[in-house]
């Protein structure tokens, strides 16, 4: 497992030199979320990466309507793209754009956002093909899950990376959220940010020319995991040195991928300026709790839904709104009624009756209809009709 | 003059909804199934309901759309076959897909025409063409894009285009918000979301502090750009709003019908006109309006940066479900209202007609003083009254 960063001054690579950095990523104003880099910089940068045996890598990870999306199309063609091992993309327009214009250059596809299910990355996999140098997993993959892709991958002889340490995007949005409440005219605006009535306090976020950005509070750190994570089959593990003081910290993650020390990851861990967390490396149940959202007792019932109880009134009446087309009822037939607590009554009717409470032969499609209130049935329970007579 | 047709495209939250906006007029439909969409509070469909629906509507030459745009995990795409098989049988126009493990489990197992979902924020000319290779019909885009941009994408893919006309806004490109995953351990990509961007947050900007809704954007209205929907060829136009009440989805589809149609027929929208109809669309439950992305970039004025409020002059009052002619309307209450109340009928494409609630009785002849929600209560007939017809009154 190797490991990739960022470079954003070009006299960290001798440090990175040093230690097991195979990748750095180099990324733009013009095409990358939060680079700063220049256009000069990506045009004479990566040849002294590949002097130092760095592999440079071109960000273009901007999502961009048509209009964007021309304007780094042009910048593109300014950049001498040769000079990169590789392009990371995620907006599958940029996807396109290189497949077809640029037939020599690898892509990294960041796969970060969704792709939960391996069919979805097997099918991107497959429209990439040869051109595909790396897929970049969602860190919301819990470990099972990532074990199981990472061995399929290697399979396909596909390399994969995920993040092991450094912020956590939450939320990106094109639109300028920030600097309508700040009157300085800088080009990139930082806040903290807390919500109410949470206990998650100060998300950054940070509006520049692509937008606003928000981040979790706590940043993703993986490193007690190397090992783990190596012989699980990930290729790349990408480390967001992007914070102060990252130079006393990097030999220490240096020393971690010569030699696992769980004392060093302690010590990493207090020199590591921010929270930290393992977000859903060890489970994600992101799905539980919102299923609960869901009224389950009025799911599915026996026989062919009917309609619904649309008035009850008590020990007398209730009122029933036929919805179903493709059947009748008549006094005889069996109901089976769920109500909205989950009770189930099953009932034989006995007389129907029309608004006018006059008895009626049958109730049909698009009919309201009458009958004895039955115990416990209120307004919003599901009538169904049995197969029985 | 005849124009070429823009098509209405409206939510439904659950069977009766579908029957009132297909009543109010839209083209077509889409709704969710009890699974794989992103809407998990909504009522949503079981598969009863949902053939009930494609009848309903295919009865009145209404379309219907499946959202299957959830973000699946591998045990969900398990289940999904035998609900595609069922979604084929009962003939539904297309499935909406954000996901290519979806896309391509629909693509083995069915003929189902596939939409693209705005969840996967197709945003440009290339990624329509790439998901064009992919094999879908339909691209229903970002809300970031243009019509102007939107129509570029068409005539340079030749697909489809759908763009959202009316609704609440997502604040980020969509699919790219996990603010719920990480803070409430709810999936917003899997219907989970819970609107974060919606609360107020205090923000320190170190030297300053500063308490804003900053995240919160206004509601999309797009009545006044319906001729540019139509000169820039799209193909169809989409109202947000499976959660929203009947009232809302009723109004909403009431209102763009008479623009489209108005539009088809004579090539013009009069500025009398769209203050109208605008005026229709504040009556219901909205947060303030903005043109979002659709003439130009969302500007500061787009933020709605206040607390959500659900204050409107008018409210959902009750439906009609039975009318008889020159003696009753038979009406489900929603919202309570008194005897002498002044109310409003919606018919479906007339102008609207105000009544008094007397008199107000219950379905046992009983004459009530208060009318309240899960009840039928008898009004007085009114003249064009149609069965499925919406009422409303004031807020009290
Ligand atoms: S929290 Fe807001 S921005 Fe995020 S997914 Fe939900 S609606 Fe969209």
């Amino acid at each position: 497992m190797k490991i990739s960063t960022y470079l954003n001054k070009l006299s960290d690579l001798a440090l990175y030199k040093k230690y097991p950095i195979s990748d750095v990523i180099l990324g733009a104003k013009e095409l990358s979320r939060t680079g700063e880099l220049t256009l000069h910089d990506l045009n004479s940068w990566p040849n002294k990466c590949w002097d130092a045996g760095i592999r440079p890598i071109l960000e273009w990870d901007v999502l961009m309507s048509e209009n964007s999306f021309n304007k780094c199309a042009e910048f593109l063609k300014h950049v001498h793209l040769n000079h990169f091992f590789a392009v990371r993309v995620q907006d599958p327009g940029a996807i396109n754009y290189i497949l077809e214009n640029y037939t020599e250059l690898k892509i990294q596809l960041v796969l970060e956002t969704g792709n939960h299910n391996f069919k979805s990355i097997e099918t991107w996999v497959q429209l990439l093909g040869k051109r595909l140098e790396r897929v970049i997993l969602s860190i919301e993959l819990p470990k099972a899950t990532l074990k199981d892709y990472l061995q399929k991958l290697n399979a396909m002889g596909v390399r994969s990376e995920i993040l092991g340490l450094g912020k956590v995007l939450l939320f990106y949005t094109p639109r300028n959220l920030l600097s309508p409440l700040w009157s300085g005219k800088e080009e990139k605006i930082e806040a903290l940010a807390t919500g109410e009535d949470t206990p998650h306090r100060n998300f950054p976020v940070m509006e520049n020319f692509h937008g606003t950005f928000m981040y979790n509070t706590k940043d993703q750190f993986l490193l007690d995991h190397l090992e783990e994570l190596s012989e699980m089959g990930l290729s790349f593990l990408r480390l967001d040195l992007r914070f102060d003081g990252y130079l006393e910290v990097l030999p220490k993650i240096g020393g971690l991928f010569k030699h696992f020390d769980s004392e060093l990851v302690q010590r990493i861990k207090k020199l590591y300026p921010r929270k930290i967390s393992k977000g859903f490396y060890k489970a994600n149940k992101t799905d539980v709790l919102f299923k609960k959202l869901k009224n389950k007792n009025i799911g599915k019932g026996q026989g062919l839904y009917l309609g619904d109880v649309i008035d009850v009134r008590k020990k007398k009446l209730m009122g029933i709104r036929f919805n179903s087309t493709n059947m009748e009822l008549h006094p005889g037939d069996y109901l089976e009624i769920r109500t909205p607590e989950g009770k189930v009554k099953n009932i034989q009717v006995k007389e129907l009756l029309d608004s006018a409470l006059s008895p009626m032969e049958k109730a049909i499609s698009g009919n309201i209809f009458f009958m004895a209130h039955v115990g416990g049935v209120s307004v919003r329970s599901r009538i169904f009709k049995e197969d029985r007579i | 003059m005849t124009q070429r047709i823009v098509e209405l495209l409206a939510p439904a939250g659950n069977l009766e909804k579908l029957k009132v906006t297909v009543s109010y007029g839209c083209d077509a439909v889409y709704l969710g199934g009890e699974k794989f969409g992103l809407r998990s509070a909504a009522d949503n469909f079981i598969n009863s309901e949902l053939a009930e629906g494609v009848k309903f509507a295919h009865d009145r030459s209404v379309k219907v759309y499946v959202v299957l745009n959830s973000f699946l995990y591998d045990r969900d795409l398990k289940e999904l076959p035998e609900f595609l098989i069922f979604l084929e049988k009962v003939r539904v126009d297309a499935v909406i897909i954000s996901d290519l493990g979806v896309l391509k489990t629909v693509k083995e197992l069915t003929n189902i025409p596939i939409h693209l979902s705005t969840q996967a924020s197709c945003l440009n000319v290339e990624a329509g063409k790439l998901w064009k290779k992919m094999g879908v019909k339909r691209l229903i885009l970002g809300r970031e894009v243009s019509i102007a941009e939107a129509s570029k994408i068409k005539k340079a893919t030749g697909l489809e285009i759908e763009l959202f006309i009316h609704g609440s806004l997502c604040m980020a490109y969509s699919g790219n918000c996990v603010i719920s995953n990480y803070t409430m351990g709810r999936d917003s990509n899997r219907g989970g979301c819970a609107h974060n961007c919606r609360f107020e947050y205090s923000l320190d900007f170190k030297d300053k502090k500063e308490n804003s809704f900053f995240m919160s954007s206004k509601d999309l209205m797009g009545i006044a750009q319906v001729p540019e929907f139509f000169s820039h060829g799209i193909d169809s136009v989409k109202v947000e709003g499976r959660m929203k009440t009947h009232l809302y989805v009723g109004t909403i589809t009431k209102a763009y019908k008479r623009a489209i149609s108005h539009y088809e027929k004579n090539a013009s929208l009069s500025p009398a006109m769209i203050a109208e109809l605008e005026g229709e669309l504040r009556k219901v439950s909205h947060r303030d309006y903005t043109e979002g992305n659709l003439t130009k970039r969302a500007d500061e004025y787009s933020i709605f940066d206040k607390r959500e409020h659900l204050d409107v002059d008018y409210m959902f009052v009750g439906q009609v479900v039975e009318t008889k002619m020159g003696e009753h309307i038979l009406m489900e209450v929603r919202n309570p209202f008194f005897q002498n109340d002044q109310l409003e009928l919606l018919p479906f494409s007339e102008k609207e007609k105000t009544f008094k609630a007397f008199p107000l009785e219950n379905i046992l002849g009983e004459v009530v003083e208060k009318a309240h929600p899960g009840m039928l209560v008898k009004l007085p007939y009114v003249e064009g009254v149609e069965n499925l017809n919406l009422i409303r009154g004031r807020s009290l």
